[in-house]
């Protein structure tokens, strides 16, 4: 039974709430957020998710040349919009997991 | 800290996701381009350049989600009828409703086309334009050739009714097409 397709949908609904929950631990750039995220969101999709949450005003960037490195960065955090929609993600992702383990848990 | 030489293969791929990114604004494509090429640069310093490039996908995948928010955003902020249809329509391959609000909103916007013709032609062919009823007769708009033998009912009135109807059906579609962009942008998050 193939569930590639069913677990594609899992991750891309699952994409925004990782990246946005990465981001409550602080100031991070992309190759840092992907350390957190790998599991659910990949590389070629990361960049245009954080590009995408940054024009709706849910993360604000700032560029930065660090020391020992050739490149500048581009740094990510939560906007006040962002954080409160992401606190509020969080709390229906608990709610939601919870039904579904529920579910899950009864049909075992 | 001195710059690296950029591998030639990396140097083809940034070149390629800047063409890839053409539509857009050249700051906006310049700033997409420097944070991916930092972050190909600083995967190099542990993995080797192909799983690098293999990991970030195509030029052109990567490009596609930057360039279909883009115009998405853009054709909701600037109305205009044609841009908006085609870039609701363009995704009518992946997306029932982008399929249904893109022929909706383009037939409306044709109607609407339609009753603004009407409210023009009246008066440079006003027998040729009307709204006539008769027996098994129902003909409404303008009519090339000889008149309908039914009775013409609006006369100058059609102009006020068609530039209704016409004004109606441009909000119709633009509200509908708006309202799918939308959704199309939300369902991509």
């Amino acid at each position: 039974m193939d569930i590639t397709g069913w677990q594609a949908q899992l991750r891309k609904g699952a994409a925004e709430l990782a990246v946005l929950a990465a981001l409550r631990r602080g100031e991070l750039y992309g190759l840092q957020i992907l350390g957190l995220v790998s599991e659910v969101v990949s590389e070629g999709a990361l960049y245009p998710l954080l590009n995408r949450l940054e024009r709706d005003g849910k993360l604000i960037a700032r560029w930065s040349l660090d020391a020992g490195s050739a490149h500048p960065r581009k740094y990510y955090t939560l906007s006040p919009d962002g954080a409160a929609i992401a606190a509020e993600m969080i709390r229906h992702w608990g709610e939601f997991k919870g039904a579904v383990a529920q579910i899950v848990e009864d049909s075992a | 800290m001195t710059e690296p030489p950029a591998p030639p293969s990396l140097t083809r791929y940034l070149s390629a996701l800047n063409r890839a990114l053409q539509p857009l604004p050249a700051d906006v494509r310049a700033e997409i381009v420097r944070e991916i090429e930092g972050h190909l640069f600083e995967r190099l310093a542990t993995q080797d350049l192909e799983t690098t490039l293999t990991a970030m996908g195509a030029p052109d995948a990567l490009a596609r989600p930057y360039l279909e928010d883009y115009q998405m955003n853009t054709a909701l902020n600037q109305p205009n009828p044609v841009t908006l249809t085609f870039t609701v329509l363009n995704r009518a391959g992946r997306s029932a409703i982008a399929l249904t609000a893109g022929t909706f909103g383009a037939l409306l916007y044709l109607l609407a086309a339609a009753f603004a013709a009407i409210a023009v032609l009246k008066p440079i062919t006003p027998s040729h334009v009307g709204w006539w009823m008769g027996p098994n007769l129902f003909e409404f708009g303008a009519i090339y050739g000889t008149q309908p033998l039914g009775q013409e009912r609006l006369g100058y009135w059609i102009i006020p009714v068609a530039v209704i109807a016409a004004v109606g059906c441009y909000l119709a579609a633009t509200a509908i097409l708006k309202l799918a962009g939308r959704g199309l942008l939300a369902a991509r998050r």
